[in-house]
């Protein structure tokens, strides 16, 4: 399943809801740090035995007596939250810290005293010489960006009775969130401020949300939010399973509430053509859409420039809009890019996209074309992508005459070099259907003996038989054999899938002779 | 017919432009007791004016050859066979002629045409050509000891305008023409495949459609113990 996050502001909320929130956010923030600064000692004995990291074993960490502690902070609304979050942050502490040995431990709340302490401790570093003045002015601009920085608010489940949820007022057609920010103690009496509306749960049935005696726990407050969400919103009306986790953020004294939905898109759509989507030698990406047969439909290049977080989403919005039109499958390079040989031309047009963005860009694509209802891309290995022949496949580095020209030595097929990674990742499908299993073929003993080592097949012809019926036979039915059991060799699955989704296997082998 | 110090493996082809019924490139390949002697002409412009030139050139050389005429006189007499004036104001046809003689030379003379490209064991070397005047245009003649695997390449310059369309900013230029060549080659290549390649590549960037006539001849020397030498004409 797919999930994307929506970015949902609390309208205008009260002073009262305001405080509510600020304070929820302190205790949270404080109440994190303080399980993280407890189990600091058994987290870094657990990254230096090596030892297998599991969920379950990071939980156990928090004990009853830490557990009960939390309560001195009031949050007992986000135990189950604050768990999760600190068993998260545990474990990418624990694979950072086998990795790099000198990661830091993770520090997600500086209250003053903490602040004043460690202000204090560069001051005397730099007293003692032990740091430079460039170090010392570095570390106390992270401290003062730290001081007093809330973490954002994990709800860890959707429900109507905890954490949060959303609630949908028909006849004024707005959206509220229903937020426990609040233990039993603290809860306050009174009207919620949506008593006078018709508000219905975003929950299954889409029961109507009552007012109970008693002190409340949590609050209600309006949304506001775009087009965008506001489909997705309604999307999820008409389906509330798609509403899981949240966050409540506060970005520049704005509230804001991120929430993760699930895309639940239609059935994609057969897709009738290819688009291999490759590097750009010149910067950005560069794509090429090919017909069913190969042939060539369209080429082009994406180079947006754009800030550096924001350039995956507008090179991405680019390829699905020309996936869209040609209703393309498209086709990725695997692992980011890596090894795929691009030549870097010094007169680049504008920053040449890396391989992580790249594998960002994969990232995002896996869930932008499903909800465009098109196939999901497909990645493939790019080994020596920028040095193949799109036309026979020929890979070697002669094939590159320059940086920008390339020329096959063994079919002559010349083109520009930018697209040549493209061309090939267009191909590779077509190819791949094209292509034909190999069955070995060697004579021994006067008969003739079939195998394929990754199939597992092996079948010896019948002396003086000529006619290779029978091993075809014999083929089909060890393919059948093998239908419904799991193949564990990534290999023998590939080629029992090829094989057995051919219409006759004698057309989709072909004989090697050994 | 005396046999040669070292087998060569000639061929030679050229491509029509796209859509057009004549070549203006010929080429004609002669083999006789002095050598392997080849002409490519390049009929400047197209259509029928420039095939006529170009075979009367093929012509003039395969007669004078029968002569036992060297090839700096058959160069010539073709520059003064031809119609007076820069290749601005008259038609006349450009002309590469390649011999390599029983002996193991290679003499080479040419006008208008891209100069030859020679690769030995693999690598391009130059020629260093001497330049003679007749009728005002310029005629390149270069000499060298033909070795065992040595490769020349001489090409039409309808070839070099293949990459015109493209967005390379070096062009395809003698200079690719070369590297492509030397990055193609290897001991045991045939001349039939490096024409092939030549004109599979400017195809390619001309996107199938010829904006000129393309024309390629490689002369391959090979080994000496080599028996399967062989000739591939038009």
């Amino acid at each position: 399943m797919v999930y994307k996050t929506l970015m949902l502001q609390l309208y205008r909320p009260s002073r009262h809801k305001r405080d509510l929130i600020d304070r929820a956010l302190l205790r949270y923030s404080r109440a994190l740090q303080m399980l993280l600064s407890r189990c600091e000692a058994p987290i870094d004995a657990l990254a230096a035995s090596g030892a297998r990291v599991s969920q379950k074993g990071l939980l156990a960490m928090v004990d009853r007596k830490t557990s009960r502690d939390l309560n001195e902070f009031h949050v007992q609304p986000f135990k189950d939250s604050l768990k999760i979050e600190f068993a998260a942050l545990a474990a990418a502490y624990v694979r950072q810290k086998r990795k790099h040995p000198g990661a830091r431990y993770p520090f997600v709340h500086l209250d003053a005293p903490r602040y004043r302490a460690a202000v204090s401790r560069c001051v005397d570093r730099l007293d003692r010489g032990l740091i430079s003045r460039a170090k010392f002015e570095s570390d106390c601009a992270k401290l003062i960006d730290r001081e007093g920085r809330l973490r954002p608010l994990y709800f860890g489940r959707y429900a109507v009775d905890r954490d949060y949820c959303l609630l949908y007022d028909e006849f004024k057609d707005r959206f509220y969130a229903k937020l426990y920010l609040l233990n039993s103690a603290d809860g306050y009496a009174g009207k919620t401020a949506a008593s006078s509306l018709s508000l219905r749960y975003l929950a299954e049935g889409l029961p109507p949300m009552t007012d109970r005696n008693g002190k409340k726990r949590y609050i209600v407050v309006p949304l506001a939010f775009g087009k965008k969400q506001y489909a997705d919103l309604k999307r999820a009306v008409e389906n509330p399973r798609l509403l899981h986790t949240a966050r409540l953020a506060k970005r520049d004294g704005r509230y804001y509430l991120l929430v993760n939905i699930a895309c639940e898109p239609g059935p994609a759509l057969p897709a009738a053509s290819t688009m291999g989507v490759s590097r750009g030698p010149a910067g950005g990406v560069v794509y090429t859409v090919c017909g069913p047969g190969g042939e060539l439909l369209k080429q082009g290049g994406i180079a947006e420039r754009a800030e550096p977080g924001q350039i995956v989403y507008v090179l991405c919005k680019r390829i699905v809009d020309v996936a869209r039109e040609n209703v393309s499958q498209v086709i990725l390079e695997a692992n980011g890019g890596k090894n795929d040989r691009m030549p870097s031309p010094k007169e680049a047009d504008g920053p040449v996209l890396s391989n992580r963005r790249y594998a960002e860009l994969a990232a995002v694509l896996r869930y932008k074309l499903p909800e465009k209802r098109l196939p999901p891309p497909i990645e493939v290995s790019a080994n020596g992508l920028f040095s193949t022949c799109p036309r026979c496949a020929n890979r070697t580095a002669r094939n590159r005459i320059s940086d920008e020209l390339f020329a096959c030595v063994e079919c002559g097929y010349a083109s520009e070099m930018k697209w040549i990674g493209s061309e090939n990742l267009a191909g590779r499908l077509i190819k791949y259907r094209r292509d034909k299993v190999p069955l070995t073929v060697s004579k021994q003993n006067d008969s003739l003996l079939f195998y394929n080592k990754n199939l597992g097949f092996r079948y010896r012809l019948p002396v003086n038989v000529t006619d290779y019926k029978p091993m075809y036979d014999e083929l089909d039915r060890y393919l059948r054999s093998l239908d419904g059991t799991f193949q564990k060799d990534a290999r023998k699955y590939a080629v029992w899938k090829k094989l057995r989704q051919s219409p006759s296997v004698r057309d989709a082998v072909r004989l090697v002779l050994k | 017919m005396r046999k040669l110090a070292v087998p060569i493996d000639v061929c030679g082809r050229c491509v029509n432009r796209f859509g057009e019924k004549l070549c203006g490139d010929r080429i004609e390949i002669v083999r006789n007791e002095a050598g392997v002697t080849a002409i490519l002409a390049d009929g400047l412009g197209g259509g029928a004016k420039a095939a006529i030139l170009a075979s009367l050139a093929v012509k003039m050389m395969s007669a004078m050859l029968a002569r036992g005429e060297p090839i700096e006189e058959i160069a010539g007499m073709i520059v003064r066979s031809q119609p007076a004036g820069d290749g601005a104001t008259a038609d006349y046809s450009a002309f590469t002629i390649l011999q390599v003689t029983s002996g193991g030379a290679v003499f080479v003379s040419q006008t208008g045409t891209p100069d030859v490209v020679f690769l030995r064991r693999g690598k391009p070397v130059g020629l260093e050509p001497v330049r003679k005047t007749v009728e005002g245009r310029i005629i390149r003649s270069g000499v060298s000891g033909a070795g065992e695997v040595d490769t020349m390449v001489a090409v039409g310059s309808g070839l070099l305008r293949a990459g015109a369309d493209r967005e390379l900013r070096e062009g395809w230029t003698l200079k690719q023409i070369s590297a492509y060549m030397a990055n193609a080659w290897t001991p045991r290549v045939t001349a039939e495949k490096l024409v092939r390649l030549l004109l599979a590549a400017g195809g390619s960037l001309s996107r199938g459609k010829p904006k000129d006539d393309f024309s390629a001849l490689v002369f391959r020397m090979h080994r000496s113990n080599r028996q399967d030498v062989g000739e591939h004409g038009l």
